[in-house]
């Protein structure tokens, strides 16, 4: 087993890429650290003390509130642009991601596009640990330098040295081991699994197992949802169909970036719009192609949207996406300008998707290549087909 | 959306209040000031045609009008566009709602088919319906052979815009709504018959501008087009590009350069 | 440089005393002077196509290519200079 560890600050902090380099500390709802960043843990501002203790102890640092929803969708965008790079990986919101790399043909481009894609999403350097198992992985990669790969052959050697604290054992348990004398993971692995078990129960033998280099834990992997949906409130309700037709755009852009990084495309797609009055308007198809890109999605509500009469105002949109299946991947700029922007380098597959979705509506016929047949003929109709 | 402000007054506050309130509505990019608005990029088609636009090509993401009447070299040119576009673009299209498109008139300016695709509407709205969907998808280049409707044209000019693809339109002479489309229009006219030793052999055409949104007007262009003798083969001096002959006391006076294009 | 009618366009053509086309009508109308002439015969095993094509320019400002269908007889408007 080769296990590649991503470490990239909390996710709590990877949203504001602005105060990066500056001491930030995230508060949650019960007024507790955390997340706090590398300039504040000098300070010995650390997750878990109360805020007031870490303004007090660091006074500059920026305090923000915690978001859980705006992380943990961090966390799945960074999950879908990981997807593809490994056949199990595991990201949490404390900013860790691991790609079990057992079987992948090259796996140091496996952790070349990990970096990449880390460092477009969270704005800064990952640092990145390889080693048999994810424990190991996890140190190797918090003793990397940025944007660098710290390698580990032997994780019973690597680990040896290292302080119990990265255990991450509650209080009473490490002033156990504390008294047992035991104060390095060599240490602990030194003694035998039941022992341990003995006076710290089964965390002890899990302690034992991982000190050893022996990996007890697997990776939980991440599944991406078959299912996906973008919706917008109007306050006011809204009636003009340009505005409609806006804000079903910038949607079906929202949902096309999800499916890119998924490499899925919609099999299914329905749209909702709520009246004022309470009723709901709803137009639903399903797809000969899997549809992915903005120009695809929109193409299909646009076309629904103009052909609608809205009786009364629009008070909400929905776009969903029902069923998903694998669409082939497609290079996609995570969070970036769209590269059609540039044009003429408009992305194939839409220009190829566009004239697909002609010769649906009107016939294959209508769209040929030309090519010839007999060039030389004296009759022009038979040069080319 | 474009948006023009007058200094009125009162007024000139009432509106931007209203631009205001738009933006933070619907987002920044729902309105744009014309004066906001970036230059299109020109794109270098290595024709005639690059002298009279003002900025060095085709503009892109704009529709530029290809108009006159008779064998006056409209399409000759745009087939020559066309052939340079399959070079250089990964898509190029032709919308050709007459049925009238031959590629055997474009082998003489060596295109890449690979990167051609031809439609044929079944009507006029149909026409617009592709010109629109393939502006939007980034189509490099589209020819239009022929007007598209008015409701279409809107959709065509966004597409067009936001994925910088070329569109060029040959109409013998375009409705109103289609000219008031095009950014730029360059209207050729026949000056007359090429004999050589008796023969027809090509055309005296004039190329001037006739509408340019995009810099000041920069004269004319005197072209000579050569046309095949005979039925078969396409044109020995195929793609021959060569200064022609002063014509005229007033073409001394322009910045006139004469080059012919046998096809 | 040429637009192609596919299928050809039918007109009529009134001939001078030469047999040369003088005058068309249809979808196309007014007096043309022959510059060039060619025939075509082809497909002689299948179904043989024999065509008379004349390049000539229509109201002194179009040139295009016409052509007479030999076994039916009748005139078309093939091909468009532009």
């Amino acid at each position: 087993m080769r296990i590649c560890c991503c470490l990239t600050g909390h996710l709590e902090l990877a949203r504001r890429c602005d105060l990066y380099g500056t001491p930030v500390v995230v508060g949650d709802a019960d007024g507790r650290v955390l997340a706090a960043s590398e300039e504040a843990l000098p300070f010995s501002v650390e997750p878990g003390i109360p805020v007031r203790q870490a303004e007090h102890l660091c006074p500059q640092a920026t305090l923000l509130s915690s978001d859980p929803v705006a992380a943990d969708r961090l966390r799945e965008r960074i999950a879908a642009a990981l997807y593809d790079l490994a056949p199990c990986i595991e990201v949490r919101v404390e900013g860790i991601a691991w790609l079990d790399l057992e079987g992948v043909p090259s796996p140091s481009e496996s952790i070349r596009g990990a970096r990449r894609r880390l460092r477009t999403a969270v704005g800064r350097e990952p640092r990145l640990g390889l080693a048999p198992g994810p424990f190991s992985a996890r140190l190797a990669a918090a003793r990397a330098r940025p944007g660098r790969l710290l390698k580990i052959d032997d994780a019973r050697a690597f680990l040896a040295p290292l302080p119990t604290r990265e255990l991450l054992l509650d209080d009473e348990q490490m002033e156990r081991l504390d008294l047992l004398g035991l104060r390095t993971l060599g240490a602990v692995a030194a003694i035998g699994p039941r022992e341990l078990e003995s006076q710290l129960g089964r965390e002890g033998r899990r302690a034992v197992l991982l000190a050893r280099g022996l990996e007890p834990d697997q990776l939980t992997p991440w599944q991406p949802p078959m299912f996906t949906s973008a919706h917008r409130q109007f306050e006011p309700p809204v009636q003009d169909r340009e505005a409609l037709l806006f804000v079903a755009r910038a949607l079906c852009g929202d949902l096309a970036e999800e499916l890119g990084l998924r490499g899925a495309g919609a099999k299914q797609m329905r749209v909702r719009l709520i009246c004022e009055d309470g009723a709901v308007e709803a137009r639903e198809s399903i797809v000969r192609h899997p549809l992915s890109s903005a120009a695809e999605l929109f193409g299909l509500v646009g076309s629904w949207i103009k052909s609608w009469e809205p009786h009364t105002p629009i008070t909400e949109m929905w776009i969903e996406l029902p069923v998903l299946e694998a669409a082939g991947r497609r290079q996609l700029v995570l969070w970036g300008p769209h590269a059609g922007g540039v044009g003429g380098g408009g992305n194939s597959d839409e220009v190829t998707a566009a004239l697909e979705r002609f010769q649906e509506r009107h016939g294959d016929a209508v769209v040929r290549k030309p090519r010839p047949l007999l060039p030389s003929s004296p009759i022009p109709s038979q040069r080319f087909a | 959306m474009q948006v023009h402000a007058r200094p009125l007054g009162g007024k000139t506050e009432t509106l931007d209040h209203a631009i205001e309130a738009i933006r933070v509505r619907f987002g920044s990019q729902a309105l744009t000031r014309v004066a906001e608005l970036p230059p299109p990029l020109p794109w270098p088609s290595g024709t005639p045609l690059d002298r009279l636009t003002g900025i060095g090509g085709l503009p892109r993401g704009r529709l530029t009008l290809l108009t006159g009447t008779g064998t006056c070299g409209k399409l000759t040119l745009a087939l020559a566009l066309l052939a340079q576009a399959t070079q250089e673009f990964a898509h190029a299209a032709v919308i050709d709602h007459a049925r009238q498109f031959d590629p055997w008139a474009m082998l003489p300016f060596d295109p890449d088919l690979g990167s051609l695709t031809v439609i044929t509407p079944p009507s006029a709205e149909a026409a617009g319906e592709a010109a629109s969907a393939l502006a939007r998808a980034g189509t490099g280049f589209i020819l239009l052979m022929g007007e598209i409707p008015e409701p279409w044209l809107a959709p065509m000019e966004a597409g067009a815009a936001r994925s910088s693809a070329v569109v060029v339109g040959v109409v013998d002479a375009p409705g109103r709504a289609l000219a008031h489309a095009s950014s730029l229009s360059i209207g050729f006219t026949q000056a007359g018959w090429i004999y050589e030793r008796g023969q027809l052999v090509g055309v005296n055409v004039g190329a001037h501008c006739s509408k340019n949104k995009l810099a000041p007007p920069v004269g004319e262009s005197d072209l000579e087009i050569f046309y095949a003798i005979g039925s078969i083969a396409p044109p020995h001096r195929s793609g021959e590009v060569r200064k022609g002959r002063q014509l005229s006391a007033l073409a001394q006076q322009l910045d006139v350069e004469c080059v012919s294009a046998a096809v | 440089m040429t637009r192609l009618m596919n299928p050809p366009s039918p007109v009529a053509v009134t001939l001078n005393a030469d047999g040369t086309p003088a005058y068309i009508t249809g979808a196309w109308t007014g007096p043309v002077d022959p510059i060039t002439r060619w025939k075509v015969e082809t497909e002689w095993w299948a179904q043989a196509i024999v065509r008379e094509y004349w390049k000539v320019v229509l109201n002194s400002d179009l040139l295009c290519e016409l052509f007479r269908d030999v076994a039916r007889d009748e005139w078309f408007i093939e091909r468009v200079y532009d």
